[in-house]
């Protein structure tokens, strides 16, 4: 009993740092779930998927009624990220959960590689009247490819995606960075959700282990974005970045059969 | 094109949030029933993965499991429903072309829901 209470514990600061990060809970609840707790890889994707649904609402919810999201384009792109979820959520079935943790510790680099040598939002001077939209899409097609690819990621993992997702939409797309951040965020609860369930059909969703860890998270982010909505995250930031490449370093020991430091 | 007082934003937003606060209610109602009345071996041998139907008829016996089960579905669930609730709201705009894509989206979902609630 008192490991859930820590799971719910964990989960709460895997939602405040996440938060503050702009981090979707994944990247932290999983490598928790495992490496602390030794659940089981599978149903620590589950159990982070649930996490990611809650998240999103919550932050979604603020999002959507401030006009920061784009919402035709958050569903156009949600086509492509779906389905990819599903056949990420597939995929993670039949393949080994020891090639997940590999899997997994790859996208901890890519996440520390984007964190490093992360814009901040705020600096973004382009134009993000979400609901006005003043900005002209581009590459539709190609952006609905890298949905697709994005979607899988997070049903195969069990996380939100939204790294992939915001560059996808900035970058490629000419979208606002503040509108892209806000309608990835959109996006993400369906994205995860499509994919939750195909875990959940396997019977891979533990409900106290999703339960604990999704209040934690859901109060901890909650918390997160209206306590801080403005915390000046630099150094923090910096820091993250040698955290993600430690666990990205045990999850990949972890996925090889053995240990890093604990 | 501009869509200043959109109803679009504000049900999907209300919804959202009902949906998540209902699930997070559900959750630390069924959490509590759970931490004062925990028997050991139910609360952790008989949890794992149970199905749908499981998760009903264990509701009618009032067990806290159940509750915490059908929280974590209701999150699940606030998803696909503001799918729902964004196809009706274009149709009420009579914006067709995104009522479509909202429709789509929804129909990719219950591809995904319906097969493990059987």
């Amino acid at each position: 009993m008192s490991d859930f209470f820590f799971m719910a514990v964990g989960g709460l600061f895997a939602g405040l740092f996440g938060s503050v990060l702009g981090l979707g809970g994944g990247v932290l609840i999983i490598p928790m779930l495992t490496l602390v707790f030794g659940i089981p890889m599978r149903e620590a994707i589950a159990a982070s998927l649930v996490c990611v649904i809650a998240t999103s609402s919550g932050a979604a919810s603020l999002y959507v009624k401030r006009h920061l999201c784009d919402i035709r384009l958050g569903m156009t792109l949600e086509l492509a990220t779906t389905l990819g979820a599903i056949a990420g959520g597939i995929v993670a079935g039949i393949l080994k959960p020891q090639l997940l943790f590999i899997l997994f510790s790859a996208l901890l680099i890519y996440t520390a590689w984007i964190m490093f040598k992360k814009k901040d939002e705020r600096k973004d001077t382009s134009n993000s009247n979400g609901g006005n939209k003043s900005y002209k899409i581009t590459h539709l097609p190609l952006g609905l490819g890298a949905s697709f690819f994005a979607g899988n990621v997070s049903g195969l993992l069990g996380v939100g995606g939204g790294i992939v997702k915001v560059p996808v939409m900035y970058l490629l797309m000419r979208v606002p960075l503040k509108t892209a951040v806000a309608t990835s965020n959109f996006m993400i609860g369906v994205t995860a959700s499509a994919g939750a369930f195909v875990y959940f059909s396997r019977g891979e969703i533990h409900p106290l282990v999703a339960g604990f860890t999704m209040l934690g998270v859901f109060v901890g982010a909650t918390l997160g974005s209206h306590l801080f909505p403005k915390i000046k995250a630099e150094y923090l930031k910096k820091a993250f970045v040698f955290i993600l490449l430690y666990l990205s370093l045990e999850m990949l020991f972890r996925g090889l059969g053995s240990h890093f430091l604990f | 094109m501009t869509h200043k007082k959109e109803k679009v934003y504000s049900y999907v937003g209300t919804i959202l949030l009902i949906g998540s606060f209902c699930a997070a209610g559900m959750l630390i109602l069924g959490l509590g029933m759970l931490f004062f009345h925990a028997h050991p071996q139910d609360s952790l041998t008989s949890l794992v993965c149970p199905s749908f139907s499981d998760i009903f008829s264990n509701l009618l016996r009032g067990k806290p499991t159940a509750i915490i089960n059908l929280g974590i579905l209701l999150m699940m669930l606030t998803p696909f429903l503001r799918v729902v609730v964004a196809v009706f709201s274009f149709l009420w705009e009579k914006d067709f072309k995104y009522a479509v894509v909202a429709f789509g989206v929804m129909v990719i979902l219950l591809f995904t829901i319906v097969p493990s609630f059987v």
